[in-house]
């Protein structure tokens, strides 16, 4: 089919010219204007939160029993009011916003990782290894992980560091299965055979080929994992099984929130609002950067 | 005079742009004849039925006129030319596996055809539907009916589809690159059995195809379109004898003979 | 489709043992879990876990005991309600959490089926952008933040509805809106997504070309189609369903099998959380397993193998 007036050669010759995939899905992304306000909003949070409470004379620990439950004011600094003993909720909602925001990052890495190198070792190999290693994906996705972690988290106590891999071997699941089945549509095509009968080793073909061809689709289950991840973490700490004192998150934040709703409502909203705008954007970010890579599905 | 197109116009608006697919088509379909409309892909013949079928895309536009027995069909309102298609004018596609509902068994696919147009019942509609099935040569009918479409063949799904297209006996069946998915050996069974039906119920042919070999076997007459216009038109022994448009003659060089000397020599 | 559910029910016995064995290792290594040889505890209880879990005789042995007791849905004594069973408890908060979940579930396919629908049906028009952003805000606020800002909505600043408790039908308003929202958002995008294709799809084009009206295109050939990633998605939904009674029902203070558990954490009983872990994880399994046998008998090609 060709546009009216013009000839076949040159339509042939304008397509010729090409984009690159990457080129492609950027023109889609930016297109996507609920995903770039979302990366503009995400962009200020982060910022915010880096630098947010040097603006603010307090800190998110210190108690001050002559300020107590005061709602948002521009008087003394404290922007968004304080808490039941006194501490500043702006510089703490930042604060949480950090520890959020580092778990779902460090998480997702955990994640990632696994995710990645099994799914690939499993696509990339097939046959007996793919079926074992799936099959035993399929039987982890239905155990009641939230369970488990709350388990581990009474039984071993709440470390950080527990919480970073408890939470990462969750979601690494979903990536696993991704990874696969893209090594596995990538490992028939040509180009890898084309590298094989080269003689290219399989680590390097792994490496090379495989590899740069699965970024687009990580890149999108990066961006839905986070979410999840900062999801859970607040899940856990709303149930008091996350980050102690005194450090904070927002999941935290929210349940101090909960508690204290009726008398002093903007512990509740605040928090809330950070927390629910921050995934929101994420979820938004995600979906257009899979529409981009994959147009058909929208 | 059963079916009568004249200077059919299709578009598609893609946003920015307006692509035209059909320019200017004109031909016509007498009763009991076999047309083919041959070309390569995207030179527009499948939109020209689809736009005559009322079945194109939302972002489709059509202009100009295809009567059918003198009434017009372009423009027609949905709810009227649904009770041409499938009972007048039917249609049978090129990839029989995804044009079956994988979902449903056969049965059901075949007798709501003649429920809604019929009126029939399950009963009479299930016996019309059996013995269409062994009309187009399916062993077993009245067993394999109630199949599921994953558990016939390829070409078997073929003839299940054109058994279903005939049910009510449409005066002109349109077959949409009806053998390209099929191996080549079923493909001349289903080509065979198109032409008995043909003489059976008297039915017209639309036959839709890139390949040449199907046209000499199954029309009688040929159109030939490229790029959304018809470039030549006319009897099927002519064409094949004395083409006369450049393209038409290089779509018949193209095709490959077993009476002409090699191009590559073996070894020597 | 006989031998497909056989199949099935085989694949999940690895699933099940493999949830038990790392349950039963979880229990034994916990630092200060009953197991631990060196914390003090009181006489009942040591008492009663040596007559127990007989923790004199070799692991394999104890492990044998333990699949023996679980097969017997004996989940032992609990740690903090020293007069009660695991097994009363979980008798007395599983209904509860069943109802709730259930008409989470129930509310969650009932609103989010049509909405996708609509929106599949005015694909890329202001409906469907409306409400997918609508699905993309239920996916992203958390329960546990939905259910406070509700219940201050209708609770607390008007006097619409209770704030807690199960007296009546009114109260499961605010929990099952809660639980189910993010359920109903997944389920209106994933319908959405599925009719969108299935009405893209050759055998809807080859209805149309049969002349069949619209009506029975739509719920003859294209729903089932439609529905079939949507009944997939029971087995997570069920799953997500569980996890977030956790915290609903310690939100609104409903006495389910969600609550004791996190109380149960909170206040180490082991063998009531480990218990709890088990009962679920096999309810999963079997509702996992329910879900595929549905899923054979809607789409004929999977059990045709």
């Amino acid at each position: 089919m060709t546009k009216s007036g013009e000839t076949l050669q040159q339509a042939a010759s304008e397509s010729v010219k090409g984009r690159s995939l990457w080129q492609d899905a950027g023109r889609r992304l930016v297109k996507n204007r609920a995903a770039v306000v979302s990366a503009v909003i995400l962009g200020l949070l982060v910022l915010l939160v880096i630098f947010g409470p040097m603006l603010s004379p307090h800190d998110y620990y210190t108690q001050d029993y002559d300020a107590i439950w005061q709602p948002p004011t521009l008087s003394d600094g404290h922007l968004l009011g304080t808490d039941s003993i006194g501490r500043d909720l702006f510089v703490r909602t930042l604060a949480g916003g950090r520890i959020s925001l580092m778990i779902g990052l460090v998480a997702t890495l955990v994640s990632l990782i696994i995710g990645v190198a099994y799914g690939a070792i499993a696509g990339y190999f097939g046959g007996k290894v793919d079926t074992i290693m799936m099959r035993l994906v399929d039987i982890l996705y239905a155990m009641p992980f939230l369970f488990f972690v709350i388990l581990l988290m009474v039984f071993f106590g709440r470390q950080i560091f527990l919480i970073f891999i408890a939470i990462g071997a969750i979601n690494w699941l979903d990536m696993a299965r991704i990874v696969r089945g893209q090594t596995l549509s990538l490992k028939n095509k040509e180009f890898v055979e084309a590298a094989r009968m080269a003689g290219a080793s399989s680590a390097s073909v792994i490496r090379r080929h495989i590899v740069p061809n699965l970024l687009g689709v990580v890149a999108v289950y990066v961006t839905l994992t986070i979410p999840q991840v900062i999801l859970f973490e607040s899940f856990l700490s709303f149930l008091g099984l996350g980050v102690q004192e005194p450090a904070t998150s927002w999941g935290s934040l929210v349940k101090e929130g909960a508690d204290e709703m009726s008398r002093a409502p903007w512990l509740l909203v605040y928090p809330a609002l950070a927390l629910a705008v921050t995934l929101f954007c994420f979820n938004f970010i995600g979906d257009g950067l899979r529409d981009a890579l994959d147009p058909k599905d929208r | 005079m059963l079916l009568d197109v004249n200077r059919l116009r299709v578009r598609f608006e893609t946003g920015e742009d307006t692509v035209t697919a059909v320019r200017d088509v004109s031909f016509s379909l007498t009763e009991g004849e076999t047309l083919g409309i041959v070309g390569e892909s995207g030179s527009g013949k499948s939109q020209t039925v689809m736009a005559i079928m009322g079945l194109l895309a939302d972002n489709g536009r059509v202009d100009g006129s295809a009567r059918f027995r003198g009434e017009e069909l372009v423009g027609l309102p949905q709810r009227l030319l649904r009770r041409v298609r499938g009972n007048s004018i039917s249609m049978i596609f090129q990839d029989p596996m995804t044009s079956l509902n994988p979902h449903l068994r056969i049965a059901t696919q075949m007798t709501e055809v003649l429920a809604y147009h019929r009126g029939m019942g399950s009963r009479r509609a299930m016996d019309a539907a059996v013995a269409m099935l062994e009309a187009v040569h399916i062993p077993d009918a009245g067993r394999r009916i109630r199949y599921y479409p994953h558990e016939f063949s390829g070409g078997m799904r073929q003839r299940v589809m054109i058994a279903m297209a005939l049910l009510c006996e449409p005066e002109i069946l349109i077959a949409d690159e009806p053998t390209t998915a099929l191996d080549v050996t079923v493909q001349a069974e289903i080509l065979d059995l198109i032409r008995d039906l043909r003489h059976r119920f008297g039915t017209s042919v639309l036959m839709i195809t890139h390949d040449l070999g199907v046209v000499a076997g199954t029309c009688d007459r040929v159109i030939v379109m490229r790029q959304g216009e018809i470039v030549e038109s006319g009897d099927a022994a002519d064409i094949f004898a004395r083409p006369q448009h450049d393209y038409t003659r290089a779509l018949l060089n193209a095709v490959p003979r077993l009476d002409t000397p090699p191009l590559i020599q073996s070894g020597r | 489709m006989i031998g497909y559910a056989v199949r099935r029910l085989l694949g999940a016995i690895p699933t099940l043992f493999i949830l038990l064995t790392l349950a039963f290792a979880l229990i034994r290594t916990a630092p200060g879990g009953p197991f631990d040889l060196e914390k003090q505890l009181p006489p009942e209880i040591e008492a009663n876990l040596q007559a127990k879990y007989h923790l004199d005789e070799p692991l394999y042995q104890q492990y044998g005991r333990y699949l023996w007791d679980v097969a017997r849905f004996d989940f032992g004594p609990s740690f903090q309600y020293r007069d009660l069973t695991v097994n009363q408890l979980i008798a007395d908060g599983f209904p509860v959490s069943l109802r709730l979940g259930a008409f989470s579930l129930l509310f969650a396919l009932m609103f989010g089926v049509p909405a996708g629908l609509m929106a599949a049906f005015r694909q890329n028009r202001p409906t469907d952008y409306g409400l997918m952003t609508l699905a993309m805000l239920g996916i992203s606020i958390p329960n546990f933040v939905l259910a406070p800002l509700l219940i201050l909505l209708m609770a607390v600043y008007n006097d619409w509805l209770p704030a807690g408790g199960l007296g009546s039908p009114l109260h499961y308003v605010i929990p099952v809106i809660a639980l189910g929202t993010a359920m109903m958002a997944y389920v209106a995008r994933l319908t959405r997504g599925a009719m969108i294709e299935v009405l893209r799809s050759n055998y809807v084009r080859t209805a149309r070309a049969k002349g069949l009206p619209t009506r029975v295109i739509l719920f003859r050939h294209a729903l089932p189609a439609a529905l079939t990633p949507v009944v997939s998605f029971m087995g997570p939904a069920a799953a997500g369903i569980i996890t977030g009674s956790v915290v609903i029902e310690t939100i609104f203070g409903i006495p389910g099998l969600g609550r004791f558990f996190v109380q149960g954490a909170l206040n180490r009983d082991y063998t009531l959380v480990m218990g709890v872990v088990l009962f679920y994880g096999m309810l999963i399994i079997v509702f996992n397993l329910l879900v595929d046998l549905l899923y054979a008998w809607l789409d004929p090609r999977v059990a045709y193998k």
